[in-house]
């Protein structure tokens, strides 16, 4: 279990958003399994947080909620994708595509002169 | 947007179905942990293994709820409304206390309400005319031996310089307004008659509700004439605006169609129903400079700011100063914004009601705050416990700001329909000069402000208790409960509380006592004349203006029938009666001279009167003789004057056979064959002024108008109907009012009274809620020290000592209150000068006789409890521990 890090404060709406976007409606618990999934299991998202996460995520308007029934026959609460949250993962995609390239390049060996 | 948003959804959520919103969350918490129970299973657990591993990896469940709940709503919110409900809570289990305190905020609150709804509308309101900061009046400033006065009534000549010399407005106007004789269909009624320029529409940018303005064709010297009305007036006479254009009405013998409407709302002066605009006004005076008969206004240009404009006729008046000094030497020009001039006279009352009325609203809050500190301090081990528990110090002045501010809310709440009511009441006794009055109402802004002031008074007089029980340590607060620590801090928060109570107080009661003195005063004034079983009937003979010799033969006709009537004393016909003077102008003694006749005449009424109008007010005739009917035109000229004028024109020599000029209607000289008693004509503030009576058989002023005055026991409705119908009779088309002197004459007392009764009201009430303030910190100083006043008997104490010991205490308070309240008696004092009639501003006599009965009234609230505080049983304290 030490191994595993904490998700970073303020990423895992980004993250939520991301995975909302390839898998398309999903609940809770597939939410925190393929994230925790994507990173190799290095990541390891508190509970609590996340219901939270979701919860700021729909009084926002990004996400909208709904009640269904999972794979396994399960009653759950499903998330899905509103316009407004698409084109926010999009904007934050590329804002964090932009940040990352610019830390990358501190990060990178020096090219030789 | 999407932070605003999710905060809208959080505000709404923390009033929404909560327990359903948590049952929700429960079932989505119970899927996932059955979701994980499935994968275990998978993996071949067992199933009570499988849950508890499953409960496991989800973390607390409990811990989870939470993070989303304070999510959800938002917690601030969320503990607010805890402390509400435990207000709440509180307020209806100690209603009886609460309810006390509860109603004497109400009732500061409503009187607040109520004052600032009449002030809101009367001076705060803007007038409802389009841009209407930019409408001025102009008048004069005179100044005479240092002392400057205003004076709006202005000259014709004066008015067309400034009209042709200045920039600064974009119209500018004169006009005069008199309640005239008008003739509409068969009957003729007193209508107020604004007699204006035609720019004074361009002034007001006056739309007209019906019709069109009036053509300068019609409004030329000469011209045919035509008059715009109140829409008011349209109804009553015509049955609807569409109606009346097109009417014609007669006024001054001067037949008009009616071409417009002006919605009564909008129209200028109040209560004028017919304007009649003109290119020139002014009659044959118009030439003279001092003929100050109208009143100027003007809309300042756009462009201009008001100092400029009002420099410009600082200028302008200096070089008419310059061009003609006999007559323009000591005159300026001011520029007023209309809403100033307009309740500029009413001003200074509201000021003092509302400070008045602000005093009460301090007391009260002492008042609550000195009971809210004798709870807290009662409560003292409850926020020790709260403390203990964890309670932050700013949690705790949260939760007692919150209880200070709903029951400071509650108090609104009540106060608010209080003021309904109040309002009315002031609407209804207020004085007849107070403008604008039917606008007041407790509307948006007024009750914005009375929020306002709810919020700020829980403040003021919730902060300091709340304070005080956050403050102290929570050992000595545990331990306070035990009795053993009297809370020296609290106790003389409280006693300053009392001091300034009794120090308010002291203010409102003496300005009270000095209102109600002058008052007095003013109602025990001699007026010289008699107003009780007089009757007035103002009339104008439906004979032609211009042919006053006909108006007289009606008047004299007129008061043979009413000499005859059963029940009358005593008749006759006047152009002024006390109270409603007329004309205001000089005369000189022997002649008038040629040199500077305009500084040298001497200040007098002017009246003119039949014989018999002097029986009939009982003004007594000290000397010479009355008017007889042998006065006509064609007899010489003969005068009687008052004693004012006879003691200031001939210094005690006798005064019968001497002769004066009166610049009046003529400037004949005049034979004085009678000295009358002096009358009060400007009511009982003012001095009876130099007064000259003139036969109306020889004199042609005001016309076809005057004054028939009656004296008779007789009910004064029956009467009053009685001379409406004598006057038709001789007049078909005779207008007619009729009034008694009482009414007449009370419109002087009206204000002084109104501000009489209203500020004792609020004095009683102040000084009932400083007396309650008084008795219950000395109840609670007694109920601290019980325990220390039980070891003193116990150790021989006599009761006698205990109660010397209590009263001085509470004697030495009310006297620091009282000390402090008459430095602040003296300061109001200062404020009120203008409002008192005669009393000095300091009358000695209020102060010692407040300061005297309050003295006793405080002893009383503390004897009370010092009482009590000797029959405290040592043996029962000594116990409680």
């Amino acid at each position: 279990m030490s191994d595993h890090t904490d998700v970073w404060q303020g990423t895992l709406a980004l993250m939520i958003l991301k995975t909302l976007e390839t898998m398309g409606p999903q609940h809770g618990y597939g939410i925190a399994r393929r994230i925790e999934q994507t990173s190799g299991h290095q990541l390891r998202v508190h509970y609590g947080t996340l219901y939270a996460s979701l919860l700021k995520l729909e009084q926002e308007g990004a996400i909208v909620a709904d009640w269904g029934v999972s794979d396994n026959n399960r009653r759950a609460k499903f998330y899905k994708l509103t316009r407004a949250g698409r084109a926010r993962v999009g904007k934050a995609s590329r804002e964090w595509q932009q940040a990352t390239a610019i830390i990358e390049r501190f990060f990178a060996p020096r090219s030789t002169t | 947007m999407r932070h605003l948003r999710a905060f809208l959804r959080r505000v709404l959520s923390v009033f929404g179905r909560t327990a359903q919103l948590d049952a929700e969350l429960e079932s989505e918490l119970e899927s996932h942990v059955h979701m994980l129970m499935d994968e275990h299973l998978r993996a071949g657990m067992e199933p009570d293994e499988a849950r508890r591993q499953a409960l496991l990896t989800l973390g607390g469940l409990e811990s989870i709820k939470e993070t989303y709940r304070d999510r959800r709503g938002l917690p601030i919110l969320e503990t607010t409304l805890q402390d509400v409900r435990y207000a709440l809570r509180r307020l209806y289990r100690t209603r009886g206390a609460a309810g006390v305190g509860i109603m004497v905020m109400a009732l500061a609150i409503g009187a607040n309400t109520a004052v600032f709804s009449v002030v809101y509308a009367v001076l705060l309101n803007p007038l409802p005319y389009p841009k209407q900061e930019r409408i001025v009046t102009l008048t004069y400033e005179v100044s005479s031996g240092g002392e400057t006065e205003r004076s709006t009534q202005v000259s014709v000549p004066d008015v067309l310089d400034w009209q042709q010399q200045s920039r600064s407005f974009a119209a500018l106007a004169y006009y005069a307004t008199r309640r005239s004789s008008v003739v509409a269909g068969r009957a003729a009624d007193y209508t107020v008659v604004a007699r204006v320029t035609p720019a004074f529409f361009d002034v007001f940018t006056a739309e007209l509700s019906a019709g069109r303005s009036v053509t300068s064709d019609e409004s030329r010297e000469g011209g045919s004439g035509a008059v715009i009305v109140s829409d008011r007036y349209a109804r009553q006479h015509f049955g609807g605006e569409r109606q009346a254009i097109g009417q014609t009405i007669r006024l001054l013998d001067q037949s008009m169609p009616i071409v417009g409407i002006w919605p009564a709302a909008y129209a200028f002066p109040a209560d004028t129903d017919i304007w009649f605009p003109q290119d020139v006004l002014g009659g044959p005076l118009r030439q003279h400079r001092r003929a100050n008969n109208y009143l100027a206004m003007a809309r300042v240009r756009d462009d201009v700011s008001l100092e400029r404009a009002q420099t410009e006729m600082r200028a302008i008046a200096d070089r008419l100063a310059r061009q003609y000094p006999e007559t323009n030497r000591n005159l300026r020009v001011l520029v007023t914004p209309l809403q100033q001039q307009l309740v500029g006279h009413v001003a200074p009352l509201l000021r003092m009601l509302l400070g008045a009325v602000l005093l009460v609203l301090l007391v009260a809050c002492a008042t609550m705050a000195t009971l809210l500190l004798a709870q807290s301090t009662a409560r003292v081990q409850e926020m020790a416990v709260r403390t203990a528990l964890g309670a932050g110090r700013t949690r705790l002045v949260r939760q007692l700001l919150v209880e200070a501010a709903v029951q400071g809310l509650t108090a609104g709440a009540l106060g608010v329909i209080i003021a309904v009511w109040a309002t009315r009441a002031l609407v209804a006794v207020s004085p007849p000069n107070v403008p604008r009055l039917d606008d007041v109402a407790v509307n948006g802004p007024v009750l914005l402000f009375t929020i306002g002031l709810c919020l700020l008074v829980s403040v003021v007089f919730g902060l300091p208790p709340a304070l005080q029980a956050a403050r102290r340590d929570i050992h000595d607060r545990l331990r306070a409960g035990t009795g053993r620590v009297a809370g020296t801090g609290s106790a003389r928060l409280r006693e300053w509380l009392v001091v300034a109570e009794i120090a308010l107080a002291v203010v409102l009661a003496v300005t009270c006592v000095q209102l109600v003195r002058s008052l007095i005063q003013l109602q025990q004034t001699a007026l010289g004349f008699r107003t009780s079983n007089v009757m007035l009937m103002q009339a104008t003979a439906g004979a032609s203006v211009s042919d006053w010799q006909r108006s007289r033969q009606f008047f004299k006709g007129l008061l043979e029938d009413v000499r005859q009537m059963p029940g009358v004393d005593a008749a006759g016909v006047m152009m002024g009666p006390p109270g409603r003077v007329e004309s205001d102008s000089g005369y000189w003694i022997d002649r008038m001279p040629e040199q500077s006749p305009l500084t040298s005449a001497r200040p007098a009424v002017m009246n003119v009167i039949s014989p018999g109008a002097f029986a009939a007010l009982s003004i007594p005739i000290y000397d010479g003789r009355d008017f007889t009917d042998g006065d006509t035109a064609d007899a010489p000229r003969v005068v009687i004057v008052n004693q004012a004028l006879a003691a200031a024109a001939f210094q005690g020599r006798p005064a019968l056979g001497r002769v004066i000029v009166a610049g009046f209607d003529s400037l004949d000289p005049m034979r004085i064959v009678g000295v009358v008693g002096d009358a009060r004509q400007y009511g009982p503030g003012r001095e009876p002024q130099p007064e000259v009576y003139m036969p109306y058989q020889q004199h042609d002023y005001n016309g076809a108008t005057l004054n028939v005055i009656v004296r008779s026991a007789m009910d004064s409705q029956a009467l009053g109907a009685a001379l409406t119908r004598k006057a038709r009779e001789r007049s078909p088309e005779a207008s007619v009012r009729v009034s008694t002197m009482d009414d007449v004459l009370g419109g002087y007392l009206a204000a002084p009274r109104f501000r009489a009764w209203l500020l004792s009201l609020f004095a009683v009430v102040a000084v009932c809620l400083a007396m309650a303030g008084v008795y219950g910190v000395m109840a609670y100083i007694v109920g601290l020290r019980a325990r220390e006043i039980g070891v003193r008997m116990a150790l021989g104490a006599s009761g006698r000592g205990v109660l010397w010991m209590m009263l001085t205490r509470g004697v030495w308070l009310s006297a620091k209150g009282l000390a402090v309240g008459g430095v602040g008696a003296l300061a109001a004092a200062r404020t009120i000068r203008v409002l008192l009639a005669d009393v000095a501003p300091n009358d000695p006599a209020a102060y010692v006789g407040v300061i005297a009965s309050f003295a006793v009234l405080s002893l009383l609230a503390v004897y009370v409890p010092a009482r009590r505080a000797t029959r405290i049983d040592p043996i029962l304290v000594l116990r409680q521990d």
